[in-house]
């Protein structure tokens, strides 16, 4: 029984490294927090849901479209995002990006909230997110495996790892990760920072239209205020990984799945934040670099 | 209470909010701690006044001091933490907070009706016993506490603080008290300001001390502009008042809302009140040199 649940945080956490990678690699390029990242997930899990619904959601032709519909609506509007509330902002200091993402957020909320009352297809609240992987299971020995957290725990990990041969191997992620290292010396080298940074935004932003599609699926419905709660688990993900680092985002996820899913069971759903940003918290105070950083770096 | 009563009272709790935060970002720490000193001056503030019959201002003191002692308690290990980890560090203990009283039950009967926090319902029927002259009140005492600060040897040690924490203890100053001192005072004002909307609204649920008041707090500052702490408070009146003359949008009202705040975000990125305004402002306090 608890293993059964620590292997189903597990596999859910995988779902909460994707949404934290992205927020991370926009931080990793531009040392902002992408606020709007929560909506960003939303939207993408809206519009999957929206194409689903229209395709009768009951093939894997369906989920598809599905899918790719909401990795294009994440990588279109994190590009808007990056268009409109960063690139203006570019020398205004930490605390105007913030707001103009905060603005972004409070705007598609509640456009949403609206749409999901006037939109024939949707539901006031929550809109059902259909799926043929609703009725899957798995029986490993004693142990029951909800199967759709068997299929986004492996399409997760084929995203990372799709990620990780971009970063580590190809040109465009090397200036990346240039970029990341130092700006100005990028710029010297004859990288267009620029394009670098909105490459950033559309992949990261990507990700998290993935990761709404497939939190949307496992969860079986979508609403307009999904993405906060995200956000938050971002949060205590990349404190515990390391601000800035992808593979701790990646361990980290897994981490506060598992933290996440254990609390339910051991103690109740009701303290499952309160357990996260109590561990947020202590991380913070006792371990700065986060639990999974390999050296101190300067946090400024 | 009248309509424009009700919005200026309003207006002047988010002007108590703005306040609150803008004290912890004067010293250059990037505090969200507020909304949950806010939430526990409210439910302390509620269930010692409603609860137990106290008169408003000694239970507003009392809620007030008991955040005070927190922000000490907070702001020690948080001087371990700097920019975005002490944002997410903070934002970490509000969280905790408003999940604190989600889980609170304390209910005993009053008149027959069992009254107090019940979880995830909030509080319903607190006594409604704060005036508009009350909040008017408690934000003329932070202004005029917050210009002598200002104008004496600790506002230059916040300023120097702020601008440079590396250096500033070179000059004497003593950082650490500084900061904490700033996170307590913070602490207290968002404490006290908690209750005063209290007893303003009668009801509180846990929801409404959550991330988007954060994000308030944060439009308030980032749109006033850091430097001065008249900045926020227009900023925090702006966006309370204004969005009232669009009453016609009616449901696209915070569609609105977030339009407005990025168009001033991009108009304005350091703030209405950003180093020329100030400047022009001190300008004009300033003693006129006499004509020779």
């Amino acid at each position: 029984m608890l293993l059964e649940d620590l292997i189903n945080g597990l596999l859910f956490g995988a779902t909460y490294s994707l949404v934290a990678i992205g927020f991370t690699l926009i931080f990793g390029v531009i040392h902002r927090l992408n606020i709007a990242h929560g909506a960003t997930i939303m939207v993408s899990a809206y519009a999957g849901a929206a194409v689903s619904i229209l395709l009768g959601g009951k093939s894997y032709g369906a989920l598809l479209a599905a899918f790719v519909a909401s990795v294009t609506t994440g990588a279109t509007l994190g590009i808007l995002i990056e268009r409109v509330a960063f690139r203006p902002l570019k020398d205004a200091g930490y605390l105007a990006p913030f707001a103009t993402t905060a603005g972004i957020t409070i705007i598609l909320e509640e456009l949403f909230l609206k749409l999901s009352r006037v939109v024939p297809i949707f539901h006031p609240e929550y809109t059902p997110f259909p799926s043929p992987l609703e009725d899957l299971s798995f029986h490993a020995g004693p142990i029951y495996l909800r199967g759709v957290y068997v299929v986004i725990f492996i399409v997760a990990i084929a995203l990372m790892a799709a990620l990780g041969f971009w970063v580590d191997r190809t040109r465009s992620g090397r200036a990346m990760r240039t970029v990341e290292q130092n700006p100005l010396v990028a710029r010297l080298m004859g990288i267009d920072v620029g394009r670098v940074e909105l490459t950033a935004f559309a992949v990261a932003s990507g990700l998290a239209g993935a990761a709404g599609c497939l939190i949307g699926v496992s969860v079986g419905t979508v609403g307009p205020f999904m993405g906060t709660n995200l956000l938050m688990i971002s949060f205590v993900v990349i404190v515990l990984g390391g601000l800035g680092s992808i593979r701790g985002a990646m361990v980290g996820g897994l981490v506060v799945g598992v933290v996440e899913s254990m609390t339910v069971s051991l103690l109740s759903a009701r303290y499952k934040q309160a357990v996260l940003f109590g561990l947020l918290f202590l991380v913070l105070v006792i371990r700065p670099e986060g639990l999974l950083a390999r050296r101190a770096v300067v946090r400024d | 209470m009248g309509y424009a009563t009700t919005i200026l009272s309003l207006a002047g709790l988010n002007v108590l909010f703005a306040l609150s935060v803008y004290i912890t970002f004067a010293i250059g720490q990037f505090s969200l701690a507020q909304v949950g000193f806010w939430a526990l001056g409210a439910y302390g503030t509620a269930m010692l006044t409603t609860l137990w019959g106290w008169p408003l201002w000694p239970a507003l003191l009392a809620s007030g001091g008991v955040c005070a002692l927190l922000g000490i308690a907070l702001g020690y290990p948080c001087l371990r933490l700097r920019g975005f980890y002490l944002a997410l560090a903070t934002l970490g203990f509000s969280e905790t907070v408003r999940v604190l009283f989600q889980n609170l039950e304390y209910q005993i009967p009053l008149k027959g009706v069992p009254s107090g926090p019940s979880g995830v319902l909030g509080f319903r029927n607190v006594a409604v016993t704060t005036g508009i002259w009350d909040i008017f009140g408690f934000m003329l005492v932070l202004v005029i506490l917050l210009v002598w600060l200002n104008h004496s040897r600790i506002g230059l040690a916040v300023a120097a603080t702020r601008e440079d924490d590396v250096v500033a203890p070179f000059m004497g100053i003593n950082i650490v008290f500084a900061k904490v001192a700033a996170f307590m005072l913070a602490a207290m004002a968002a404490g006290i300001g908690g209750g005063l909307y209290a007893g303003f609204t009668s009801y509180i649920s846990p929801d409404d001390f959550g991330f988007h008041m954060t994000l308030l707090g944060i439009l308030f500052v980032a749109i006033g502009g850091t430097r001065t702490f008249y900045g926020p408070m227009l900023a925090a009146a702006i966006l309370t008042v204004l969005p009232e003359f669009f009453r016609f949008l009616a449901e696209y009202r915070l569609i609105f809302y977030g339009a407005l705040v990025v168009v001033l975000m991009t108009l304005r990125p350091r703030g209405l009140i950003d180093e020329r305004v100030d400047a022009a402002v001190r300008r004009w306090f300033a003693r006129k040199p006499r004509e020779a």
